[in-house]
């Protein structure tokens, strides 16, 4: 049995059931999927190890232990090599992180580290590094009524025609920790039934029913960061300088990104970025809790 | 420079909490060129359990893992670590020198020049940790007594915490663990003895490392360092290794305050548990 999916602003097709993905029609699929035994070695010459992963500008393989061995290739390919006793949600929670990551790489596509909602038709991204609070100031714009586009990751295009930066959603699944879907105002909103691992307290929402494909333009790029101690969030607009440096950083696992075409790719993709979008650093206090994020999403708010 | 030395290999500066670790570390900085320590730009590279350096090196994020697996992987990580290193890491640590489920000892013994312990006072650690982490004196004791005691553990496993979980054991094997346990040299600086004989505490430390610094030099990096510094330096603008949960980090920093900070019933809880260890360090009162 074969499963056909869209995700990541491509057609994929797999031997299992991805949940987290929209069932698709398609002759012919961008990703092809397959559960197989993963080559010991890259064929290409020019490689990038790292301590779990070996890389080249076509092909990758990623070991998690206890999980599952995977290899990528040429933008179209996956194999998935399961460890004994693995289970589905871990290899679909890393397949769906670092190694679509890697197609996207090696596709010349920009996978960029960001939840975004909509705004008037255009796309407000919250960056920041894992743990910054990025889904977590996601559900509190969706409480404000902003439609949610994509969370963790946003794969970025740039339209030479138009010479502006689009992104396109990832897949309609939000993963929230157990304690936001407690402490959430609308607790009943939120399930426990899709933990994205068997032991780990975080859960993801699905939202099918209300999901955006097109690839939309950037107008705001709100950067997350973990302050000192202070009573009240801080916000700093971001000159171009700045904000080009900072933006840099938010690939998603950019040191997967190798080839030098993909390497300029990003040079231009941000600086077009950094001019057509206003790009605020938000500082969190370093308290966390639901009336902290509510402050930020205020604050989010002013600028739109 | 001497900084230079040990390459591919790291020193750790092992500690249970509140017993001197940050200070030596601001000396340290101070030493390695810095005239004036930057609290939160101290010239350490990082702690042991920071979700950040586990992710910049295995490019997998540590909130998508159980702690077991986290552990599982810290030897390699820090390994590769000392392999891209030309002079030594120097890496704070609060967890107790204890195995992962595979039975391997979670710090890699192989890529280590050696560790600074630090030990001080349990009956003084007790107020100091009880306000880094906003709890009662009796409830940071039942930590000290406690043998499965964490750092950074959080309720339910949710792993949102900035490091990962560290498993300290209680006081007394703390100590033991890191001053029996490993196959490389330990040098054990007593908190009180840093705090009376600063100048000759950290020079002898930095010979035994191997650090040969003119003795003006350690000096000034001791004047650059002194917690009226730092404690001044954290109330201008902050400090992000402080808990979120309690008001200042450096707090009085003195050594036999305890005599006003516990009650007699207090203190022979942690006495009758800790005895032994605290006779070896001169610390029974």
């Amino acid at each position: 049995m074969i499963y056909k999916y869209w995700g990541f602003g491509l057609h994929i097709s797999s031997p299992i059931v991805m949940p987290e993905l929209v069932p698709a029609n398609f002759e012919q699929a961008d990703v092809t999927l397959t559960i197989g035994r993963v080559p010991d070695n890259l064929n290409e010459p020019q490689i990038v190890k790292r301590l779990f992963a070996t890389v080249s500008e076509q092909e990758f393989i990623f070991e998690i232990s206890n999980v599952a061995r995977y290899y990528a290739a040429g933008g179209k390919t996956v194999i998935i090599e399961p460890k004994e006793g693995a289970d589905e949600h871990s290899i679909r929670l890393f397949l769906l992180g670092t190694v679509m990551a890697v197609i996207l790489y090696q596709r010349g596509c920009i996978p960029f580290h960001a939840s975004a909602v909509i705004n008037k038709n255009k796309l407000v991204l919250f960056a920041g590094n894992s743990g910054a609070g990025k889904s977590t100031l996601l559900t509190q714009m969706a409480s404000r009524g902003y439609e949610i586009f994509t969370d963790d990751i946003c794969v970025m295009t740039f339209d030479k025609t138009t010479n502006q930066v689009t992104g396109t959603a990832s897949y309609p699944m939000l993963k929230l920790w157990e304690d936001i879907l407690d402490n959430a105002a609308n607790p009943a909103s939120f399930n426990k039934e899709y933990p994205v691992r068997p032991h780990l307290p975080k859960y993801g929402q699905f939202f099918h029913d209300n999901f955006n494909r097109e690839a939309l333009p950037v107008s705001h790029i709100f950067i997350l960061k973990k302050g000192l101690d202070t009573d009240h969030p801080a916000q700093v607009p971001l000159d171009a300088l700045t904000a080009f440096r900072i933006l840099e950083k938010q690939t998603y696992r950019s040191r997967f990104a190798v080839s030098p075409a993909l390497r300029s790719l990003h040079f231009n993709m941000i600086s077009t970025l950094t001019n057509q979008a206003q790009v605020v650093e938000l500082q969190r206090c370093r308290t966390s809790g639901e009336t902290k994020f509510t402050d930020l999403a205020e604050i989010v708010e002013t600028w739109l | 420079m001497v900084n230079k030395q040990f390459p591919h290999k790291i020193i750790w500066l092992a500690s249970y909490p509140k017993s001197g670790n940050t200070w030596f570390r601001a000396f340290v900085s101070a030493l390695m060129g810095a005239s004036e320590v930057e609290l939160n730009n101290l010239k350490a590279d990082g702690i042991f359990s920071s979700r950040q350096l586990f992710e910049n090196i295995t490019d997998i994020s540590s909130h998508d893992l159980y702690d077991d697996e986290v552990k599982l992987m810290l030897p390699d990580v820090y390994r590769e670590l000392a392999a891209t290193r030309h002079s030594a890491a120097l890496i704070k640590v609060h967890d107790a020198f204890t195995r992962n489920i595979a039975g391997e000892f979670i710090i890699p013994q192989d890529v280590t020049h050696c560790a600074v312990y630090f030990v001080r006072n349990p009956l003084d650690i007790i107020a100091s940790f009880a306000n880094h982490n906003n709890l009662t004196i009796d409830q940071t004791i039942k930590t000290l007594n406690n043998n499965d005691a964490y750092l950074a553990m959080q309720k339910a496993n949710l792993n949102i915490n900035v490091q990962t979980a560290q498993l300290l054991l209680n006081w007394s094997n703390h100590v033991i663990s890191w001053t029996t346990l490993p196959n490389f040299p330990v040098y054990v600086l007593r908190y009180e003895d840093m705090l009376t004989d600063t100048f000759n505490v950290f020079k002898n430390v930095l010979n035994k490392i191997g650090w040969h610094y003119p003795d003006e030099e350690i000096k000034n990096a001791i004047a650059a360092s002194s917690f009226k510094k730092l404690s001044e330096q954290e109330k201008s603008s902050g400090f992000f290794e402080k808990n979120i949960n309690s008001k200042v980090f450096f707090r009085s920093g003195q050594a036999g305050n305890w005599v006003n900070e516990l009650t007699p019933e207090q203190i022979a809880r942690v006495t009758e548990q800790h005895g032994e260890v605290m006779k070896m360090y001169n610390y029974l009162p």
